[in-house]
């Protein structure tokens, strides 16, 4: 994907694109290329502070260098910085955490996920290298998004009107059994695992349901 | 026995193996047909309760096994129940469970069953039925086991992304107290050697791997870190993971107390400091038994050593020293070392937005010639009677500096 795609992506107008034109002249091009990644991301991220943000740190790169932003060394480049670690995270965790149900008389592989900020895209083209024989189609609340032939089409639908299949799917249960089979108990630490998947992903991750009432989310 | 039984039986046969790690490069062509990629860094698609990543499909291809390794609950002398998977059984079961978004890649290893060539070339089959038959392009993690010949092993090198070598001890003497039909330098070091040729023709974009057994032969942290850095340096090894021993049940050393886990962690920072730090092996500071201290970090300890070569002024020090203060990591240096090229440090504030753990880091550093703290802030009484041992013996003026 290519850095016009990536804006097309977080639907912006090409105010940035202008904008950072101007400050090629003041880091390498290395750098240069580090800092339209973040801004890319953080222009992706549902935050309304966004803007803000991102105007002072253009302001300081012209400033006093992009490496001064790019190190974070300013309060307002660790914003910008996390900014687009959200973004990073969330497109990381869906990734990660969401499961996918074929559907073998369409070829489909079908998820559902939830996301704040706009990385569906980014997911998508994730499933989509990964499955490129598959048409994939994830559902973000409610909208619906079809990946097929390299094209991504996204919809608004009514939640109450898509029917999956209702079959128990055997794998789970395959899942479920080596799931369990890696557990050592002498090494049972909740406390860690609960920071790797935090409470709002959990309901994605249905094998570490048993551990609900453990961890305090039941 | 169904599938859901055998998954439970060599699920847990291979549970102690801990590489978890997918991070690879794409190394194999695309076309429309594949299925699978790489996620550069990785990805973690579950943890277990004990906080370890879930990424790949580890499980035994059979418990049974020929040897009689102290440790092993696979061992040959117990009366348990053995399971096998078919290699076509396994391949369909991962390539299912892939398509679900369940894993990452397959972990293939297994116990020595008839011999290790006979139990080899049935992982290398499952491989072979992944690439070719299933068109995967995804992460392969495959075994070497002992005594593997060189054919196989560079068979299973056009296969997988990485191979490993169980090592379990760190040299021949302490292999024969857990593991006595193991030959170390024939059974063990001998494929390291031909897999690292394959690395070198470029296979195994993810490298070799080697895994210990902490404690389990009564070996000291040197031992193994010793065994660790020589592996790095000569036979470009990519990781060495540590396992502290866990007596396992029906095997003779049930009733040995197990290695505690805080032993494990040191040895992975130091293993660090060797990998990310620019330490050698002597700047790691070792008690009198050969062991890490279980009180401070293996950084911490080096820095109050070395108590001499603080504070540093993180305006003007070289990169090497910034990634030996403590709090300050590999990313943090680098960020030092670039900002300053275009910036001059006035507040610890900066460095914080930076990465850098102030709390640690204050008493080992000076901003534009200001110290920042003292080291009695951020030490416990044992720590500070360690650090004080160590200040004893230097003559060095500025060692005092720290504890002002």
């Amino acid at each position: 994907m290519n850095q016009l795609e990536l804006f097309a992506i977080a639907n912006e107008p090409p105010k940035f694109e202008e904008e950072i034109r101007g400050l090629r002249g003041s880091g390498d091009p290395e750098a240069f290329k580090l800092f339209k990644n973040e801004l890319f991301f953080a222009l992706l991220n549902k935050n309304p502070s966004k803007y803000r943000v991102i105007d002072q740190v253009i302001e300081q790169s012209k400033e006093k260098g992009l490496s001064y932003v790019l190190c974070k060394v300013s309060n307002e480049a660790r914003k910008f910085h996390h900014l687009a670690r959200e973004v990073g995270a969330e497109r990381y965790r869906a990734t990660a955490f969401m499961r996918l149900q074929p559907i073998e008389q369409h070829n489909v592989l079908f998820g559902e996920f939830e996301i704040k900020h706009q990385t569906g895209e980014l997911i998508m083209l994730h499933f989509m290298k990964r499955f490129p024989r598959y048409n994939i189609i994830i559902t973000f609340g409610h909208e619906v998004y079809i990946g097929r032939n390299n094209e991504i089409f996204k919809e608004k639908i009514d939640r109450k009107k898509v029917v999956l299949p209702k079959e128990k799917d055997e794998f789970e249960k395959y899942w479920l059994a080596f799931y369990r089979s890696q557990f050592i108990p002498e090494r049972k630490n909740l406390r860690y695992l609960k920071r790797m998947i935090p409470k709002k992903y959990w309901k994605w991750v249905t094998e570490l349901k048993e551990f609900d009432q453990e961890i305090g989310y039941g | 026995m169904d599938t859901e039984q055998k998954l439970e039986i060599l699920g847990a046969a291979a549970k102690y193996d801990i590489c978890a790690s997918t991070a690879a490069p794409q190394s194999r062509p695309a076309d429309q047909n594949y299925i699978g990629s790489h996620a550069p860094a990785g990805i973690c698609h579950s943890y277990t309760p004990d906080g370890r990543c879930v990424s790949l499909l580890k499980v035994l291809m059979t418990n049974s096994c020929r040897n009689n390794c102290q440790y092993c609950v696979n061992r040959a002398g117990n009366d348990f129940e053995r399971s096998s998977f078919e290699p076509e059984e396994l391949a369909r079961l991962f390539i299912e469970l892939y398509r679900r978004n369940y894993l990452e890649g397959i972990f293939l290893s297994s116990a020595v069953q008839r011999n290790s060539n006979y139990t080899m070339e049935r992982m290398i089959q499952t491989a072979e039925i992944l690439r070719f038959r299933y068109r995967y392009r995804g992460y392969i993690h495959l075994k070497a086991l002992p005594r593997t010949s060189p054919d196989l092993i560079e068979r299973g090198a056009e296969l997988a992304d990485r191979m490993s070598v169980n090592l379990e001890s760190p040299n021949p003497d302490r292999l024969k107290l857990i593991a006595s039909e193991k030959n170390f330098m024939l059974d063990l070091i001998q494929p390291i050697n031909i897999i690292q040729k394959q690395v070198q023709k470029g296979l195994l974009k993810a490298g070799h791997t080697t895994q210990f057994v902490v404690g389990a032969a009564g070996e000291s942290d040197a031992e193994l870190l010793r065994t660790t850095n020589w592996l790095y340096k000569k036979k470009s090894l990519k990781r060495a993971y540590f396992s502290a021993f866990v007596p396992a049940e029906r095997t003779p050393m049930a009733e040995v107390k197990p290695i505690p886990l805080l032993r494990e962690h040191r040895l992975y920072q130091a293993d660090w400091l060797m990998r990310f730090y620019q330490f050698e092996l002597p700047d790691l500071v070792m008690q009198k038994d050969g062991n890490l201290s279980l009180d401070i970090d293996p950084k911490m300890t080096a820095a109050l050593k070395n108590a001499g070569q603080f504070p540093v002024e993180v305006n003007k020090a070289p990169f090497r020293m910034l990634l030996r203060i403590p709090g300050v990591g590999p990313t943090a240096a680098r960020r030092i070392y670039r900002a300053r090229k275009e910036h001059r440090f006035t507040n610890v504030n900066e460095l914080k937005n930076m990465g850098v753990v102030i709390k640690r880091a204050k008493p080992f550093i000076l901003i534009n010639g200001k110290a920042q703290g003292s080291i009695k802030s951020i030490m416990t009484v044992k720590q500070l009677e360690l650090f004080q041992s160590f200040t004893s013996q230097l003559a060095h003026k500025q060692a005092p500096l720290l504890l002002t």
